[in-house]
């Protein structure tokens, strides 16, 4: 039985989270379920507009260069 | 990706199976944005290097081509899919994570509105708010298992 699974059985009412919280894995887990998203958004707040068609989306590239890079 | 992992491990910890499937959905998902991604890093690249317009285009149009997008937009949008197993999973049961579960579906489901429609603000709301559910999360399962791991002392 994994430990996960021991902790599971011994702390039903728990629903696996303290086996969660009990290993490096989910510790990192759950840093990243914050760190994760705060890269992302940060990113995704400097976007340049886009454009469906790919001339014109190709001229905001070019305008925001810098910014799109950054923000990918 | 560990923080989806550890969404994934929570579904598991209630439905094994759809646990798994959103486990693997959600991976396959990541690889494909991560192509995606860095495709557009390589246009930010090429603009800042010097390339012109017309040449941007055309890369632009070979990468949104069926040949190349045709196989990697499914890989993509298996993440939304995977995103739904895990709140369906989670939202479908009370607890902590119902809320936290569903504020991650509509953060997603903003996400996928701006790849179809091309306007950003949507993704920009999206990301703020899987943000704040992903924090909610983080907070919820260590507070939460500490509590109970000292018996709510």
């Amino acid at each position: 039985m994994a430990l996960s699974e021991v902790y599971i059985s011994r702390y039903p009412q728990s629903h696996g989270r303290i086996a969660m919280v009990r290993t490096l894995s989910a510790r990192v887990g759950v840093v990243s379920l914050v760190v994760g998203p705060l890269l992302i958004a940060g990113g995704d707040l400097m976007h340049p507009k886009e454009d469906a068609d790919a001339a014109d989306q190709a001229a905001i590239v070019l305008d925001h260069a810098s910014r799109w890079y950054a923000a990918h | 990706m560990p923080g989806i992992l550890v969404l994934a491990d929570l579904a598991s910890a209630r439905r094994p199976r759809l646990g798994y499937l959103a486990r693997i959905l959600s991976l396959a998902g990541l690889a494909g944005f991560a192509t995606i991604v860095g495709f557009e890093m390589l246009l930010g690249r090429l603009a800042q290097d010097g390339a012109d317009r017309d040449t941007l285009t055309a890369v632009l149009d070979t990468f949104q081509s069926g040949p190349m997008f045709g196989v990697l937009a499914p890989f993509a949008l298996t993440f939304f899919v995977g995103t739904g197993v895990v709140v369906y999973v989670l939202a479908s049961q009370p607890g902590p994570y119902r809320w936290l579960s569903l504020a991650v579906g509509a953060g997603a489901a903003l996400v996928l509105v701006e790849i179809l429609s091309s306007i950003v603000v949507f993704s920009q709301v999206g990301n703020v708010v899987l943000l704040v559910a992903g924090a909610g999360f983080a907070w919820n399962i260590v507070r939460q298992s500490e509590s109970e791991y000292t018996g709510g002392a």
